[in-house]
């Protein structure tokens, strides 16, 4: 069996340095505009990691996740405007509230076999604004929190240096360290357990995997990601409202995660790419509420034309060019080949038939 | 008490709307074994169409047999064109195709019809002495029209459904399609046809979901069905999702639940309806998975 680009680890270590370099350079190199929105891609790439780990690797779809960003951003936000936190020491805490809040409801949901993830999650996303609201005290209620904190810089700093600047280069180490726990999690063989559990259930727990635990596990790890990356947001944006963490924003983050490729990393960043354009080019097109229907149709586009989203159509493509003798194949029928292992696409298991 | 009688009555018209909703929902579960995410968007898209039947001077009862046959043949087309090529692919790519159906069906709506709110729909005569006096007392037990239509819609509902399955050969179809999908197909009975018919059948239900939380809610806008979907998941799960008078029961129950608890637990507040209806759910799951109706499910393997 052929391994996805994640597990070819010395050339994508070489490229990850690479890229890793690059984006250190960019506020020396770029605009603040431009480093602005690579922040915010990183930001939505880390969330669709998180989001990949439930539903890229253990094929679980979960519409929580806009939730877990808004804790994310909700925790870093109070606490640093309220009680004067450090704002790095929120990263963990989100993380940590973002597990704690994975485990309480994947739990009851992920005991069962279908969609009964999807199914709580829904209700989760939906209550979760309400919630925000409602808790006016904490959370500033419908009209958002401001976060107010400034990294102290050095004097005659040179003028790249901004504060902008400084809060992309957290992000920046704070993604290329999520990147480096997935990736010790591929090494670890918890990856290679969950796709076992996506792949085939009972196989997997006859060979002596504890699927409830495991499906609980890797979602709640997969809050926390997201809970971080909503605490970047956060940093980025200096205000939360309730409006921005609804239901939709989670329909968008598994839009882009389709997209981009889920069950691979870069797919995730590309997804993050997508969700950050997108909205430009529909808001100058049709605007308003242009980019969910872009988004929407997109969806369904995806998994009728591209299975394995942007990601899985560069892996088909690039182990077709290295197949001795060519395949024949038709890039479609290829695609669909790929994707039992690249992405939800492709989700041949029984599971959830009534 | 003629507090607690009030408010059970309205908790039952909320419940209606929600068994409404989940009577939608089983029924394309049942024979497609789809979690329809899109439902409540599709009953929001009939409200709509309703919406424009009464503005451009129908009178509201020849707006909904409009929007009735309308919807259902959306909702077909929905199955033919991107369902029904969908099915071989399994289960979580439908979810997902359901998914973005939500999202679009959400946006288009907001485009054509505008982000704004509209003015709500009147189903039933809805004017302030529009009600039957039931208890004397102070203040008085009245139920208003639109609490009792409501009621009835359901009842009629239910029914209509009931004989069409029970009493006809597209229902026995129907029936067999859901009991044994191949064995059916085997026999001649046209699977995705019955599929179709299924998606067709949950329109209607959908659409008098739509048009009464219009109603009782006293609002028209492209979001007001997003809370009611979570409780008509709520109440499919509680009656089991594969048995129509579990789904209305289940409604029920929730509408009860969401307007009782309160008022026994006060600390609890008002407005965390939707709060309530999750714990419930998880409730249910962690409890009994199948429902108060439902079949247990059992896999072959």
């Amino acid at each position: 069996m052929t391994v996805s680009p994640v597990y070819s680890r010395r050339k994508s270590m070489a490229v990850l340095g690479v890229a890793a370099l690059l984006l250190a350079l960019a506020p020396v190199l770029l605009s603040q505009t431009s480093v602005l929105k690579i922040a915010q891609i990183l930001i939505f790439g880390v969330a669709l990691l998180g989001l990949n780990l439930v539903s890229g690797y253990t094929g679980q779809i979960s519409l929580g996740h806009s939730a877990f960003f808004g804790i994310g951003a909700y925790v870093t936000t109070i606490l640093v405007t309220d009680y004067a936190l450090p704002i790095l020491l929120t990263l963990p805490i989100a993380a940590g509230l973002g597990f704690l809040v994975g485990v309480v409801t994947g739990l009851p949901a992920l005991r069962l076999k279908g969609h009964y993830l999807a199914l709580v999650t829904l209700g989760f996303a939906v209550a979760f604004p309400l919630i925000v609201i409602k808790a006016e005290a904490i959370t500033g209620g419908a009209n958002g929190k401001l976060l107010t904190s400034r990294w102290a810089l050095p004097t005659n700093t040179p003028s790249w240096m901004t504060q902008l600047s400084v809060t992309y280069l957290v992000i920046l180490v704070v993604t290329l360290l999520v990147i480096g726990v997935i990736r010790n999690l591929g090494r670890a063989g918890a990856v290679r357990t969950l796709l076992a559990i996506k792949d085939n259930p009972l196989a997997a727990s006859v060979n002596g995997v504890n699927l409830t635990r495991e499906k609980v596990a890797s979602f709640a790890l997969s809050a926390a990601i997201t809970a971080v990356a909503g605490s970047m947001y956060a940093m980025t944006a200096g205000v939360v409202a309730p409006e921005v963490f609804g239901l939709m924003l989670s329909v968008q983050l598994l839009t882009g995660l389709l997209i981009g490729g889920s069950g691979t990393i870069l797919g995730s960043f590309l997804g993050g790419v997508v969700l950050v354009m997108l909205p430009e080019f529909t808001a100058d097109l049709i605007g308003g509420s242009g980019a969910n229907m872009a988004y929407g149709a997109l969806l369904i586009a995806i998994i009728f034309f591209m299975p394995a989203g942007i990601a899985g159509g560069f892996t088909s493509v690039s182990r077709r060019l290295k197949a001795p003798g060519g395949r024949t194949a038709a890039p479609r029928e290829d695609a669909s080949e790929a994707a039992p292992r690249d992405g939800i696409g492709e989700m041949a298991s029984p599971q959830g038939r009534s | 008490m003629t507090n607690f009688l009030a408010l059970s009555a309205n908790g039952l018209a909320n419940g209606s709307i929600y068994g409404l909703l989940a009577l939608s929902l089983v029924t394309v579960f049942r024979s497609t074994g789809y979690l329809n995410f899109a439902q409540g968007e599709m009953a929001m898209l009939s409200t709509f169409l309703v919406f424009t039947g009464v503005s451009m001077g129908l009178h509201i009862w020849i707006a909904v047999a409009v929007a009735v046959v309308l919807s259902a043949a959306v909702a077909a087309g929905i199955q033919f064109a991107i369902m029904g090529p969908l099915e071989r692919k399994g289960h979580d790519v439908a979810l997902i195709a359901l998914l973005g159906l939500f999202l679009f069906i959400n946006a288009f709506n907001g485009a054509v019809w505008g982000l704004g709110s509209r003015a709500p729909l009147a189903l039933f005569p809805s004017g302030l002495n529009d009600g039957i006096q039931v208890l004397d007392g102070d203040p008085p037990l009245v139920l208003s029209y639109a609490v009792i239509g409501t009621w009835i819609t359901v009842i009629l509902l239910l029914s209509a459904l009931w004989l069409l399955l029970n009493r006809t050969r597209l229902g026995l179809a129907y029936r067999a399609v859901v009991s044994n999908r191949d064995s059916a197909g085997l026999v001649g009975i046209p699977v995705s046809g019955m599929f179709a018919l299924g998606w067709a059948l949950a329109a209607v239900p959908a659409l008098f979901a739509g048009v009464i939380t219009s109603q009782l809610t006293g609002t028209l806008s492209f979001t007001m069905m997003v809370n009611v979907l979570v409780f008509g998941f709520t109440a499919a799960c509680l009656g089991g999702f594969d048995s129509p008078v579990g789904a209305v029961v289940g409604g029920l129950i929730v509408g009860l639940v969401e307007a009782l608890f309160p008022f026994f637990v006060p600390a609890v507040g008002n407005d965390s309806g939707l709060v309530i209806a999750i714990v419930l759910l998880l409730a249910v799951l962690m409890i009994r998975p199948n429902g108060l109706f439902g079949r247990m499910a059992v896999t072959r393997v």
